[in-house]
């Protein structure tokens, strides 16, 4: 079974790397170095390393399954576990990507409440920013890639913390492997959630031109994301002492402060305000995703889906009350993610080799 | 008046159309031509002085005897209509025939070539387009003297009957392009085409979109030259622009000047213009989001300068940016539409008088001023007219989403903008190449402007059959020290 997009709509493969690193490196970074360190350390950075080859392995086999079949994960669905079955892995998808983008958003609309506009009320940014995705998604999947590709300015902001270098304490980062493999493999397991985002591979693989040739893209984007939490991971080490951490909700932000210009008093403004740059391409991808599934699943058109599916998305983030409620979502999302890359994407691997093992010998 | 023709009747109830019977031996000969559109010399010279001269002359002797190449024999009378209100001369032979001789007398009135005021050069031709379409194709013929070299010509609007012509290098033009851009101006549905930015805006891709998806040259040498890296170019008659496409945003920013410079001095040109414009757009809305809600963000130093210059002033910072900028835009628009001399006084005396008053008034800082007057200026350095309109109007979305969500509003509708950027198109190629789709190897004449070994290939976004300019290994002969 292969089925390909017109060649018009394809992206190069290069833009694999764009796309897989921009949905990884989300605003999870934020927090990403809170509870490894607190679990680990300042041995957090050996679980960076161990979960970037974790998701290099997951994405091998994601390339594997994908090859074989040459379609997109929608379409291996009922192929593996039937119409049913298929249809309701797919809907499960679908409510996935749209739980991480009000997850993405909600959050997002609480780190300007906190930094910059206590009294902004959630709706109008969320409507703002929702109409400005649909603006975006509209424009098709080349734009999507477009939007990340621009995202990636936002690097300039993490490197920004290199003028922090005078305030570092090179002691935090000794003893080395001071802590057990246990802890190490615990704090490896916190980051699992902030990895996530290959799974955006199953969904855009019809869209590359040569999708074999992509694979080496999706693997540098993963080395990529790795560096990106390293460097995070020891900022937040050097920077701060572990108890000091415990007490930081979003360290990273915290660590602009630390960032001076002879004219910019305050950076950390400019950190929170380039947030938007790690949000919307997840948003766009998500809503994109969910709704070319809600298509190819209900043959409807792609473009009467998504203004609904984006007034799901605003009832829901509406509805997301404060910190708690945010965090719950967290907590569900990174469970629901630990189990599709350690559970879900094995077992469909598994499947895959079996059902071409059968068809084999038949 | 009887005598004439049934035809020519309706065309006789004009008064500069001229219409008469004149005898001779054979047959009688009916002569009608518009007064306000033929030459008189040409006219009477060689068609009329002749006609009287023989009068015993065959149809065909008739025609072979007028000494003028663009003649021919028709009788189709909507070829003959077009043709006598494009100041021919028709002549029949005859009653019962109706053959028709046309004879070309038409009177070329209209200023000749002269310098180029909008995109003046120092050092490069000054020569500009004039509102003759065959002066402009002359005036490109000879900076492209390339067989290959195609001019097609159509005409458009049903009451202006326009003449457009299209011309691209074939075989280094990707020929999608041209079919595209034929297929759209034939397309065009409208009756009075006056001016090729007209026509621009009905071919474009998106004609919602304030970004100009064509650029309107009226210098015949950046022609040449866009002609030659496979773009194409549209001329019309009655208008001194030249449109061509297709392009992309940065090529915007590029005077042609550039490329008369040396390179390095032209890349640095170059690249004061490109901030200028990112200051034009953004100066305003940055200096009402920090004095609207990021007044801490800014360094100790620099805050007494700003405070001190703002104390008096009663509005909050988004009035005050918009009184200025209004009377910015107001001073400009009156200079453009007052005569040159007056437009000018106007100009220094609005700027110093209202600048200097506003400040002494409270009605706006120092600093603002400085602002405001630094960001206009910094917007006419955009070359092309209708981009530096863009730049100019693009910074008011920017102002109000600073006021209403600060340092975020910027950057949710820079974001925006890029998306809208994103999804534009110039006849089908996207706007924001080679950066998005990234492309490498086209990245030399973007921001800086190389030297002009490194030119060897044409922009691989413009699909040009023909990719190679100059073959890069003779050019480059190694040579080493002391040889």
């Amino acid at each position: 079974m292969k089925s390909t997009e017109h060649p018009r709509f394809t992206l190069s493969p290069y833009l694999v790397f764009v796309l897989i690193h921009s949905m990884q490196f989300g605003s999870e970074y934020l927090t990403a170095a809170n509870k490894p360190i607190q679990l680990a350390g300042q041995d957090a950075w050996i679980s960076v390393i161990l979960c970037g080859i974790i998701f290099h392995i997951v994405i091998w086999m994601i390339y594997r399954i994908l090859n074989r079949n040459e379609t997109d994960l929608i379409h291996i669905h009922p192929l593996f576990f039937g119409k049913w079955g298929g249809g309701g892995l797919n809907f499960v998808f679908i409510v996935y990507f749209l739980l991480v983008a009000s997850y993405q958003l909600r959050l997002f609309i609480e780190i300007m409440q906190v930094w910059l506009f206590p009294d902004l009320e959630t709706w109008p940014l969320a409507l703002v920013l929702l109409v400005l995705v649909y603006y975006i998604v509209a424009g098709g999947f080349r734009v999507i890639a477009g939007i990340c590709m621009f995202s990636l300015v936002r690097h300039i902001t993490i490197m920004s913390l290199f003028f922090t270098a005078g305030y570092f304490h090179f002691n935090n980062l000794s003893p080395i492997l001071d802590h057990s493999l246990n802890d190490i493999i615990k704090a490896g397991n916190e980051l699992t959630f902030p990895f996530l985002g290959v799974e955006a591979l199953f969904f855009c693989y019809t869209f590359i031109k040569t999708p074999e040739k992509s694979q080496k893209w999706a693997h540098l984007a993963n080395v990529v994301t790795t560096a990106s939490y390293l460097i995070v991971i020891f900022f937040s080490l050097l920077l701060f002492n572990s108890e000091q951490l415990s007490k930081e909700i979003w360290p990273q932000l915290s660590k602009y402060k630390f960032v001076q210009f002879p004219f910019i008093e305050r950076f950390e403004f400019i950190g929170a305000a380039s947030q938007i740059l790690w949000v919307i391409p997840i948003l766009c991808f998500c809503l994109w995703a969910s709704s070319r599934t809600f298509k190819i699943m209900f043959t409807v058109r792609q473009s009467t889906v998504l203004p609904m599916l984006l007034f799901l998305v605003f009832t829901a983030v509406c509805l997301i009350p404060g910190r708690d409620r945010n965090e719950a979502v967290q907590t569900l999302l990174s469970e629901i993610g630990f189990y599709m890359v350690y559970a879900y994407i094995p077992f469909v691997y598994i499947v895959d080799i079996i059902r071409t093992k059968v068809r084999r010998t038949v | 008046m009887n005598s004439v023709p049934p035809l020519w009747k309706e065309l006789s109830e004009s008064s500069d159309f001229v219409c008469y019977e004149q005898q001779t031996n054979a047959a009688p000969l009916f002569i009608g031509y518009f007064k306000s559109l033929t030459e008189p010399k040409i006219l009477h010279q060689h068609i009329l002085g002749r006609l009287s001269n023989d009068s015993d002359i065959s149809f065909n002797d008739l025609y072979h005897s007028i000494p003028v190449a663009e003649k021919e024999i028709s009788f189709d009378w909507d070829l003959i209509q077009n043709k006598l209100l494009r100041g021919n001369v028709a002549i029949q032979y005859g009653h019962q025939s109706h053959h028709c001789i046309l004879v070309d007398a038409a009177a070329s009135k209209g200023r000749s070539v002269t310098i180029s005021e909008v995109e003046f050069t120092v050092e490069g031709p000054k020569a500009a387009f004039v509102e003759s379409l065959d002066i402009n194709l002359n005036l490109i013929r000879k900076r492209v003297p390339f067989p290959e070299l195609r001019i097609k010509e159509l005409t458009v609007g049903s009451i202006s009957k326009s003449r457009v012509a299209i011309c691209y290098i074939k075989g280094v033009t990707n020929e999608q392009y041209v079919n595209t851009c034929i297929q759209r101006i034939q397309d065009v549905q409208f009756d009075q085409v006056t001016d090729i930015t007209v026509l621009q805006q009905m071919i474009e891709d998106n004609s919602n979109s304030i970004f100009p998806q064509s650029i309107g040259t009226e210098r015949p040498d950046y022609v040449a030259w866009a002609v030659s890296t496979g773009q194409i170019c549209v001329l019309m008659d009655g208008s001194p622009l030249t449109v061509f496409a297709p392009v992309n945003l940065g090529s915007f920013f590029i005077t042609f000047e550039d490329y008369y410079l040396p390179w390095n001095v032209g890349s640095i040109l170059r690249l004061i213009r490109m901030t200028s414009v990112l200051f034009s757009v953004f100066a305003s809305p940055l200096y009402v989001a920090v004095m609207t809600y990021h007044g801490q963000g800014i360094s100790n130093v620099f805050l007494p300068t700003i405070i001190s210059s703002r104390i008096n002033v009663p509005f909050p910072p988004v009035v005050e940016v918009l009184i200025m900028e209004l009377v910015i835009e107001l001073l400009r628009e009156a200079g453009a539409r007052l005569p040159t001399k007056i437009g000018q006084t106007i100009g220094i005396v609005g700027g110093i008088v209202l600048g200097t008053a506003a400040v002494e008034a409270a009605l706006t800082s120092n600093f603002l001023l400085i602002i405001v007057a630094l960001s206009a200026l910094a917007s006419f350095v955009t070359p092309i007219f209708r981009m530096s309109a863009t730049i100019r109007l693009l910074r008011f979305p920017f102002i109000f989403a600073a006021q209403l969500w600060g340092l975020l509003g910027i950057s949710i509708c820079t974001l925006a903008v890029v998306a809208h950027l994103l999804r534009l198109t110039s006849l089908g190629m996207p706007y924001l190449v080679p950066f998005y789709p990234f492309r490498a190897s086209d990245l030399y004449d973007t921001v800086i402007r190389p030297p002009y070994s490194k030119f060897h290939h044409r922009f691989s976004f413009f699909r040009s059959p023909n990719p190679v300019r100059f073959d890069k290994k003779n050019a480059n002969s190694k040579r080493d020290i002391d040889e």
